[in-house]
């Protein structure tokens, strides 16, 4: 730090805004102070930006792909309000987006289309808007899946989705039940996650980027090692449901809360 | 390496967990929701509630429950009973259940199947079957016949016929609970068992008989079931979840060891 420079952090702004179901109870966690991040001070200091989960503005994108209450359920555990919408305005609005989905690629994109709703996921994952995509919301993230005959899906990674086919007949399709995830590299949400935790799986296609470099954790099933969670800049997906994968799942929706990513 | 399931079911009556043997003698063992948070605790991997007197009383499920189970733990769980139409479903799934099971439903009226599973998604749509041993190899080449309501009832549906039926309509886990093991502690029905985990491509779940840790990993080796039910061992407290999986896991048996 140079000589002169303010011995104090610069505070810009004090968030008071008020809980909307948490109450008094934990009301003194909700004044948060974001400090100017210019000032040297602060950046020795690491301050994080403080804001509460439960003033988060956070988008769940309903399109008729599944039943989006356990995603909501866990979010409200964490003490995080969710919106739960089809509005393009109000997804890119969001401070932070979940793209959930269960089902099959080609209706799911047929109602993305009907809905309108590519723009608006491409606008959010372009402009560094923290973006969690779930099951099928991440098989669609990627240029096409082999379901329903080949489908072109949203192209926002580079890869598709195919099939498991086991050569083994007791590896049943869809894979259903609880799988290792091991990391591929460090990553801001997968922070205090054992290596190789389990988690919950429905599933009969999967993720294969075409950049190897997008895989955050590997899974293997039916004879393959396949990348069950990638993530590149502001857009993490994983092909488990973390909502359903109990406490170690929790820990991922609360650090996916948290993550600001790189810019 | 994907994990063998230990699966809990709750058999409910009037919002209690209850337990008989063979549908019979039900003693009251507790709150659904307290079992439900305290078997997540203990690391189940799923759970199953079966609203048991709602077909025979002809009324719909009980949704405050489904929907106090969705908000207490954040496992998947399966409910079933009581469910007669895909309103029935939607309501279950919108309450916070991963799955429906359909057991004597779907005998009735098979397209249920085919069209909760165009609704839903197969995942959604579980087939639970309650076959018994039969004698009658001209109707049932298993040797095995589907009963249904609550094992009172015959079908002349031979068992592995319609496992396979149910997945080509879209079942996406069939349960194979065996009339004969039922709450005799003795072990699950592997002959049946295996009969059709062999013969369909979706997960098979072994229900019926569990009594010691060995039963559960009969029914996953030699069975080659994905999954196992257990009630009575762990409602009574005869055995915990952690000594279950502890002892499958010695015996190389892969199961979720850390939650």
């Amino acid at each position: 730090m140079r000589a002169g420079a303010p011995a104090l952090p610069t505070v810009l702004r004090t968030c008071t805004r008020t809980p909307r179901f948490l109450g008094p109870l934990i009301g003194y966690q909700l004044r948060a102070i974001v400090f100017d991040i210019a000032s040297p001070l602060n950046q020795n200091l690491c301050l994080q930006h403080a804001q509460p989960l439960s003033d988060i503005m956070l988008a769940i994108v309903d399109y008729k792909a599944g039943n989006l209450t356990s995603v909501q359920l866990a979010f409200g555990a964490l003490g995080c309000d969710t919106t739960v919408t089809s509005d393009p305005a109000k997804i890119r609005a969001a401070e932070r987006v979940v793209f959930p989905g269960v089902g099959a690629a080609g209706s799911a994109m047929a109602h993305l289309d009907a809905l309108g709703l590519a723009p608006a996921l491409r606008d959010v994952t372009v402009r560094g808007t923290p973006f969690l995509g779930i099951c099928l919301g991440t098989q669609i993230l990627f240029d096409a899946s082999e379901e329903d005959g080949g489908t072109v899906t949203l192209g926002l990674l580079p890869g598709r989705a195919v099939r498991f086919r086991p050569s083994d007949r007791r590896d049943k399709v869809p894979q259903i039940g609880w799988n290792q995830v091991k990391a591929a590299r460090p990553h801001p949400l997968l922070a205090g996650i054992a290596d190789e935790s389990e988690f919950y799986f429905v599933h009969s296609y999967y993720p294969a980027p075409a950049d190897p470099s997008l895989t955050l954790g590997t899974t293997c099933y039916a004879g393959v090692t396949f990348s069950s969670m990638v993530a590149r800049g502001n857009v993490a997906a994983t092909q488990f449901h973390p909502e359903k994968s109990g406490r170690i799942g929790l820990r991922l929706l609360e650090n996916f809360l948290r993550w600001t990513p790189d810019t | 390496m994907l994990t063998k399931r230990i699966i809990p079911c709750l058999d409910i009556i009037n919002r209690r967990v209850t337990k008989g043997v063979k549908f019979a003698n039900n003693i009251d063992l507790g709150d659904p929701v307290e079992m439900a948070v305290r078997y997540s605790d203990e690391g189940c991997d799923e759970l199953v509630v079966y609203d048991i007197t709602a077909s025979a009383e002809q009324r719909p499920i009980d949704i405050g429950m489904v929907r106090e189970v969705a908000r207490a733990i954040r496992i998947p769980f399966a409910v079933g009973g009581g469910i007669a139409t895909l309103d029935d479903m939607s309501r279950v799934l919108l309450a916070g259940a991963e799955k429906i099971s359909v057991n004597s439903l779907a005998v009735r009226t098979p397209s249920i199947i085919a069209d909760g599973a165009r609704a839903f998604g197969n995942q959604c749509m579980v087939l639970g079957m309650d076959p018994v041993a039969t004698a009658d190899r001209a109707r049932c080449p298993s040797g095995y016949e589907v009963t249904t309501r609550g094992f009172r009832e015959r079908t002349g549906m031979d068992a592995v016929a319609w496992a396979r039926r149910a997945e080509a309509l879209g079942a996406g886990e069939i349960v194979v609970n065996s009339v004969d093991a039922d709450g005799t502690r003795a072990g699950f029905e592997l002959t049946i068992t295996r009969l059709i985990a062999e013969a369909v491509n979706v997960p098979v779940v072994a229900s019926g008989g569990a009594g010691c840790a060995a039963h559960l990993r009969d029914a996953f080796t030699v069975a080659g079931a994905d999954a196992a039910i257990v009630a009575g061992i762990l409602h009574t407290g005869h055995t915990t979840l952690g000594q279950l999986k502890h002892a499958l896991h010695a015996d190389g048996v892969p199961v979720r060891m850390h939650w």
